[in-house]
């Protein structure tokens, strides 16, 4: 948005054509009026001439018969006429006689003329001089003119109005109809169709073409939102399973897939308070890789790494499944957590699961690897925190270890 | 049926037992010479012959001409006069002649007759179609154009006014464009001049018999042609309003420039006797006069049918100065004329075969 004021199309279009016409008024004037003086003139001495020499025959007859009273009607009539200001006749005997305002004699606009003799072609008997109504010229020019301009910016104004009134209503206001339904267009509302009122014509304009624009974009707005939709759709599931997976490397250790010591750390306490809300049993058991170290060092890494993939598969295929679940407590050390289970059938359990252990084996090159792991049990005693329990699991590991390995003990044994 | 024929023959013939009357409708102005010398001329006619005149003037107003006949046709029978003398001035006569002659009234037309022309269609010749019309008698007034027109010609020949070219240059003020007397007038100035090789015309301008409009006109004409010494005017009038205008420009008529006119007013009569007027005519104011002995003989019993009906003939005269005297003496007194026209009269004087109307016959 722009800090520019609006401005209405229409009162744009006004101003400029008001410019324009003055313009073209003045040229108007300037031109015409030169023309229209030019003509008006020009009529305008015909019209003297013509009145002159319609009067003069009598004039020269009523001065050649020496009739002065008719000779002064005659230049009184003269004078009277719109177009004279002032008359005089100057007969070749001496006499004068004036007609008209002796202040307009002799201004711009004297004409003389020879009054003949009425009996012969040759010479005259007076002169007549008239002074025309320079005067009345202009005010016809002026009139004329005025009639012009008046009728010229009559045109103009109608038109003015014209553009006004017909761009509102065609332009204006189906556009402001436009702006505001685009404003208040949201993802929501996106198949509302715009409708433009007053539209009642029969043919289509600028505006449809807008109007149908508009409706293109909706429509592939909407469409291209859908299929957004779906696309969303399809991250959020990628994400959700990206989001899985990163979830479930937080909680997974990575070499054994067993849980993790992180998600021990979380996930026991919980169990236990679960445990102890209830009112259920809960035991856990350590186990303890035997002679890993030396696995290890004999055999390489590679070797290790693989019996601990085995330990952890034994461990969670021997578990009772969506039940019991494994964590990697340390490098060689797991901790079995066993809900609902008390202490003699956790015994059972990891029982079975150590003469499992003991019956696998690994393959190396040639050889067959033994593999055997020592496990201490302990039953969650409510009230007791998390730390606690493993430490009496981790005490009966000990004993296991210290009484031969490869073996389970349990408090109370 | 015989007392309404008594009775008719009492109103028809009862009038002709006492003096006839007549009345003179004036077409001029009350205060005009010489239509005051008309009617005094008249009115020592009809003392002489024993006639009643009553005169009404129309003050050149030819709409109060036909006013005045008309106030004399409502008259009662017994109270209209038996003529009425009238002049055709201005067109008038037509319709003046139809409203007497529709009543019985009759007519005798002097100073101015019919001329050819429209109303001569109309009219056609007296005791025709209007019995009632009995004559016309009108001065021949082409005598006055001429006989003044030559005069004054012989005065500038004699003053050896020719100018440059060797011709006298004449300049003429007329009286109106319509009225006979003025048509004739100027045709008798026309002719003379014609007659003369070494005259020319400049031009002929038209006054109305005015003498402020003669002085006026003159003006423009001696600017005009500054040639011209010799001034015809149409009337006296003229002629003193033209001699106005020529002392103003510091001239002396009679001497360098020479002026005629046509009319008896006792102006025209001292102008002729000092020499500022070249050449006089008049004379024929007495028309009426003559119509009036004219009537008397009609109405006695001699009708003048074998001189013609429609009289035109010789009364202008021309007045050396010693006229002027005399006449003045006879005709100097405007209240009344001491002219006896009974010597004139057929009836008295039995003699008498054909009438004399020249004036100069007056002046002795």
């Amino acid at each position: 948005m722009t800090d520019q004021p609006f401005r209405p199309i229409a009162s744009s279009l006004v101003r400029k054509t008001v410019l324009l016409a003055i313009f073209g008024a003045l040229l108007v004037t300037l031109i015409q009026g030169w023309l229209f003086y030019r003509h008006e003139a020009s009529q305008f001495e015909e019209s003297v001439e013509d009145i002159v020499q319609a009067n003069l025959p009598l004039l020269a007859s009523s001065i050649w018969d020496i009739e002065p009273e008719i000779v002064q009607r005659q230049v009184d009539a003269l004078a009277g006429r719109q177009q004279v200001a002032h008359v005089q006749v100057r007969v070749n005997t001496g006499q004068v006689f004036t007609a008209g305002l002796a202040k307009y004699a002799g201004a711009p606009g004297l004409r003389a003329f020879d009054i003949p003799y009425p009996t012969r072609q040759t010479g005259r008997i007076g002169t007549l001089e008239v002074t025309t109504n320079q005067q009345l010229l202009h005010t016809t020019v002026i009139k004329g003119l005025m009639g012009i301009l008046i009728g010229y910016f009559g045109l103009t104004g109608l038109i003015c109005l014209l553009i006004h009134f017909v761009l509102r209503r065609d332009l204006q206001q189906p556009m402001t109809q436009v702006a505001k339904f685009a404003t208040a267009l949201k993802p929501g509302t996106l198949t509302r169709k715009l409708e433009i009122s007053q539209r009642h014509k029969q043919h289509r304009d600028e505006i449809d073409l807008v109007v149908e624009g508009f409706g293109a974009l909706q429509e592939s707005l909407n469409s291209h939102i859908q299929n957004l939709d779906v696309l969303v759709a399809e991250r959020t599931g990628e994400l959700a399973g990206a989001l899985e997976a990163i979830k479930q490397l937080s909680v997974i250790d990575y070499l054994s897939t067993c849980y993790n010591r992180a998600y021990l750390d979380e996930k026991l306490p919980l169990e236990m308070l679960r445990a102890e809300r209830y009112e259920r049993k809960l035991s856990v058991a350590f186990l303890d890789i035997d002679h890993f170290k030396r696995i290890n060092d004999t055999y390489g890494h590679a070797t290790g790494d693989e019996v601990i993939r085995l330990i952890a598969k034994t461990s969670k295929g021997a578990l009772r499944e969506g039940l019991d679940w494994v964590a990697r407590y340390g490098g060689e050390e797991f901790v079995i957590v066993l809900p609902e289970t008390g202490l003699s059938e956790a015994y059972n359990i990891i029982e079975r699961l150590r003469s499992k252990l003991e019956a696998t084996v690994i393959l190396y090159q040639d050889s067959a690897i033994a593999v055997t792991a020592s496990f201490g049990i302990a039953e969650f005693v409510p009230g007791e925190n998390a730390a606690d329990l493993l430490a009496r699991a981790d005490a009966m590991l000990y004993q296991a270890k210290q009484t031969g390995r490869n073996r389970v003990c349990y408090s109370g044994n | 049926m015989f007392k309404l024929f008594l009775i008719l023959w009492c109103v028809f013939f009862s009038p002709a037992l006492l003096a006839q009357s007549v009345v003179f409708i004036n077409p001029g102005k009350s205060d005009e010479i010489y239509w005051v010398s008309a009617t005094r001329a008249m009115e020592a006619a009809a003392k002489s012959l024993g006639m009643s005149l009553e005169v009404r003037y129309a003050e050149r107003d030819h709409a109060r001409t036909n006013d005045i006949a008309r106030e004399l046709v409502a008259r009662p029978v017994a109270q209209r006069p038996n003529f009425v003398v009238f002049s055709n001035d201005y067109a008038t006569g037509p319709e003046l002649l139809r409203m007497f002659d529709a009543v019985g009234i009759k007519v005798f037309m002097a100073y101015s007759g019919i001329s050819d022309g429209a109303a001569r269609e109309a009219l056609g010749r007296p005791r025709e179609r209007f019995k009632g019309w009995i004559g016309s008698l009108e001065p021949r007034a082409e005598d006055a154009g001429y006989l003044t027109a030559r005069a004054l010609i012989a005065q500038g020949r004699k003053a050896k006014a020719h100018a440059a070219d060797g011709k006298l240059h004449m300049i003429a003020i007329a009286g109106d464009r319509s009225t006979p007397t003025s048509i004739y007038r100027n045709e008798g100035m026309h002719r003379a001049v014609a007659e003369a090789a070494d005259v020319v015309l400049d031009q002929e301008v038209y006054a109305a018999w005015n003498r402020d409009k003669a002085a006026e006109q003159s003006t423009w004409l001696y600017e005009r042609f500054p040639q011209a010494r010799l001034i015809w005017a149409g009337n006296d009038l003229m002629a003193f309003g033209a001699m106005q205008s020529w002392e103003k420009r510091g001239g002396k008529p009679g001497k360098d420039g020479w002026f005629s006119g046509v009319n008896t007013s006792v102006e025209a009569m001292d102008n002729i006797r000092n020499g500022r007027l070249s050449a006089l005519a008049g004379g024929h104011f007495i028309t009426g006069a003559w119509a009036m002995v004219m009537i008397y003989d009609y109405h006695h019993g001699r009708d003048f049918i074998d001189e013609g009906l429609e009289l035109n003939r010789p009364m202008f005269t021309l007045f050396s100065p010693d006229d002027a005297q005399r006449f003045m003496a006879y005709f100097g007194d405007l209240s009344a004329f001491k002219v006896d026209f009974r010597s004139y009269s057929k009836v008295l004087n039995p003699k008498l075969k054909k009438y004399q109307f020249g004036f100069s016959q007056l002046l002795r």
